[in-house]
């Protein structure tokens, strides 16, 4: 019941107990209220019950309440309800916002300031609904969603919630290794580059990532001609590297066995397309055969290549 | 028995091919007349007494050069080392 002025020799009534004693258990029958609320004097001591779809407010005066008034707040509607500071002040450790089934009891220390006491440390509704939510706040608890796998959190203030999920920064990092090998022998006794068949595909994750290419191209040799191996390393069509011009001159018409011959390339493709690389042979002279992967007595050789995305 | 490089080097000398393993689908004809897989075939079976034929006449072209000069092929190594 509202506040009441009783004088000396007053009778209460059974149902002015009742609601006296509901009062001061901290119930007692609540004014419902559908729509933004201003407080009037009759309402201290008693419960406002705010029942709306949309946000509303509760707004605070002062001159109508001394101090030692109370007033519970309860929001039984879906929509956000604010204790808000009119004339009079309105403090709290919490928050003045009530979600739906959230309340709060608005205590007066003078006529013009008041404390909300409010419940939701008590144990409000979680925003959090998804396996892996965190719990965040932009001016009042919101869920932030789990983000897509191997981001992580960033602090980003454009954000409504001041923070994002981002792909890691990878500065300097080894983001990802391909790595492929061909073992079956190659001859070229032209002057125009060939396949080695050597090659390996790679998607960088960032179009600001280096690719660094590691070849080891093996079973280098040269036929019974005066002539060398040349090779070249590829990014698609495009030649990056001629990274061996003269492999197994002899100045002589004999036959050969090279072995190895590698090289290490740092590459920026600048893109986040899938890239191949790839190695190309040819003689270098207008006579003769030069080969790769050469079958010896033990089988083919094998040539490998690696390819390591870095992070800018 | 001969390996692939070997038998092209004899049917084909002037080169201009490509190829890829011991088959003969993984040779590409570029830059000369192409041959029969028949003839690729029969070229394992040639590549023996040919290689003997062309190590014969090497060790004979080398013999021949050595008697010309007056010297063993010992001395020769000395003079190329």
């Amino acid at each position: 019941m509202a506040k009441q002025t009783f004088t000396t020799g007053q009778v209460l009534t059974a149902a002015q107990m009742t609601s006296l004693q509901q009062t001061a258990m901290g119930g007692g029958s609540a004014t419902a209220k559908t729509a933004s609320y201003v407080l009037v004097a009759a309402d201290a001591g008693t419960t406002v019950a705010m029942n709306a779809a949309g946000a509303t407010t509760i707004t605070v005066n002062t001159g109508l309440f001394a101090a030692g008034d109370t007033v519970f707040i309860q929001n039984l509607g879906a929509g956000n309800c604010t204790v808000t500071a009119g004339t009079a002040t309105v403090a709290t450790a919490g928050s003045a916002i009530l979600p739906q089934n959230d309340a709060g009891i608005l205590y007066f220390t003078a006529t013009g300031a008041s404390i909300f006491y409010d419940f939701i440390q008590a144990g409000a509704v979680s925003p959090l609904t998804t396996k892996g939510d965190l719990y965040g706040f932009s001016t009042l608890d919101a869920r932030i969603p789990i983000g897509a796998n191997n981001t992580v959190l960033t602090a980003d203030s454009t954000q409504s919630l001041g923070l994002k999920w981002a792909a890691p920064a990878g500065g300097g990092k080894v983001l990802q290794v391909i790595n492929a090998t061909y073992d079956v022998e190659k001859g070229n006794s032209t002057t125009t580059y060939a396949d080695t068949f050597l090659e390996a595909t790679i998607t960088p994750s960032s179009a600001t990532s280096k690719v660094l290419v590691l070849v080891s191209q093996n079973g280098v040799a040269k036929s019974v001609s005066d002539t060398a191996n040349k090779l070249r390393l590829m990014r698609g069509a495009t030649q990056i590297l001629e990274f061996e011009s003269a492999a197994g001159y002899t100045g002589s018409a004999l036959f050969n066995n090279v072995g190895s011959v590698s090289t290490n390339y740092l590459d920026s493709p600048n893109t986040t397309s899938a890239t191949t690389y790839s190695t190309q042979f040819a003689r270098n002279t207008a006579a003769g055969t030069v080969y790769v992967q050469a079958d010896g007595a033990s089988g083919n050789s094998t040539s490998t290549i690696t390819l390591l995305e870095i992070g800018a | 028995m001969a390996k692939n490089r070997e038998v092209l080097e004899m049917l084909i000398p002037a080169g201009g091919y490509v190829y890829t393993g011991q088959t003969y689908e993984g040779i590409e004809f570029l830059e000369c007349e192409p041959i029969t897989k028949k003839q690729w075939q029969d070229g394992f079976a040639k590549y023996d007494a040919w290689k003997a034929e062309q190590d014969a006449a090497q060790a004979a072209t080398k013999a021949a050069l050595l008697d010309r000069l007056g010297i063993t092929e010992d001395e020769a190594r000395l003079l190329l080392s």
